[in-house]
């Protein structure tokens, strides 16, 4: 994931999007993967386990779960990976610029 | 003993010669299913050792010690369960092929589902197989666990059923969202643990504020460094939200 990942926010720089992650690590290991895996994006510290609050709030049990959000914080994809990914993305910032 | 012996001489003539040690002692099943579990078990901590010890990416590639072939032991305690299905050594064996996944095979799923639906049907040990077929294309599964929800006495058995058949119609349809409901709440209102139940809320959550279309709820919390951050900070622009971890 993190490639994939770090090559999104390198692709999509200065447009309006952000991807924030929700993290079941404890801290020690998430400050390791930060620095090792070049992370640049921001993350929710969710408690250390997968039992954490967002988590649970969230119904969430497979991890990654991704969700795709438009500019007004309507769900509107859920679990696309990759290139799947990269295509919600680009068609919400297209529809953005639309309504511009 | 005389009507244990006289039980045997009957089991004898019928099913044939072969299969009379097995048909005769209760355990002797379950003291097959425990050599063949404990079996699996020692070689896949002996290949956790052999990784744990390698020093290099090449010599974790080339460990002396292969991880156990999960299929292949099923494929023994399945053998193993059709010889005598009623024993209980035979229903810790269908058990243990459904934990590791074996009941997701094409071929042994539904041999699994089917001895277990006929022989074991009022077990307490059903609660597993149930939570493992929420999962899985396996259409046997659907019919499983309608008949472990109806005639399964174990209120956590009918409670885990009912939580996988609703999951299993979500999957099968964003649409099926109104029927799945129905399932959760009889989790919560009739039967189910108090995890189970808990599970069950939170599916009903996800139906009603996370199904797409819907206004993702609010997130606030902290970064790793402390830092209070809100999820309706980014109103504006396009978010991926990221539930992840290292493992």
């Amino acid at each position: 994931m993190y490639p994939h990942e770090r090559s999104l926010v390198k692709r999509l720089e200065g447009k309006p999007f952000a991807l924030l992650g929700i993290n079941s690590d404890p801290k020690d290991k998430l400050r390791q993967v930060l620095k090792k895996e070049n992370i640049t994006w921001r993350s929710w510290w969710d408690g250390g386990n997968t039992d954490g609050p967002i988590a649970t709030a969230w119904n969430v049990s497979g991890w990654p779960t991704i969700y795709v959000l438009d500019h007004k914080g309507v769900i509107r994809y859920k679990g696309p990976r990759e290139k799947a990914l990269d295509k919600a993305v680009d068609t919400l910032l297209a529809e953005l610029e639309k309504e511009k | 003993m005389k009507r244990l012996l006289c039980f045997s001489c009957f089991l004898a003539g019928f099913i044939g010669a072969s299969t009379l040690q097995a048909a005769t002692s209760e355990g002797k099943l379950s003291a097959d299913y425990e050599k063949l579990s404990k079996e699996f078990d020692e070689k896949r901590q002996a290949y956790f050792k052999a990784y744990e010890n390698a020093k290099t990416d090449q010599e974790r590639e080339n460990l002396p010690v292969k991880y156990p072939d999960s299929r292949e032991y099923a494929k023994k305690l399945l053998a193993m369960a059709e010889q005598n299905p009623a024993d209980p050594g035979a229903l810790d064996a269908l058990v243990w092929i459904v934990q590791n996944g074996g009941v997701y095979d094409r071929e042994t799923g539904p041999k699994v589902l089917a001895l277990l639906k006929e022989h074991h049907l009022q077990s307490e040990k059903l609660k597993d197989v149930c939570g493992r077929l929420a999962y899985g294309s396996l259409k046997e599964s659907h019919d499983f666990l309608q008949t472990a929800l109806e005639k399964n006495p174990h209120d956590d058995v009918k409670g885990a059923a009912a939580l996988a058949l609703g999951r299993r119609l979500l999957q099968d349809s964003s649409k099926n969202g109104a029927e799945a409901e129905k399932y959760f709440n009889l989790v919560i209102d009739k039967h189910g643990s108090k995890s189970q139940k808990k599970a069950a809320r939170g599916e009903l959550f996800e139906l009603h504020h996370l199904a797409i279309g819907k206004v993702a709820p609010e997130i606030e919390g902290q970064d790793v460094d402390g830092d209070k951050f809100k999820l309706s900070d980014y109103r504006g622009k396009v978010v991926v939200l990221d539930f992840w971890g290292d493992w």
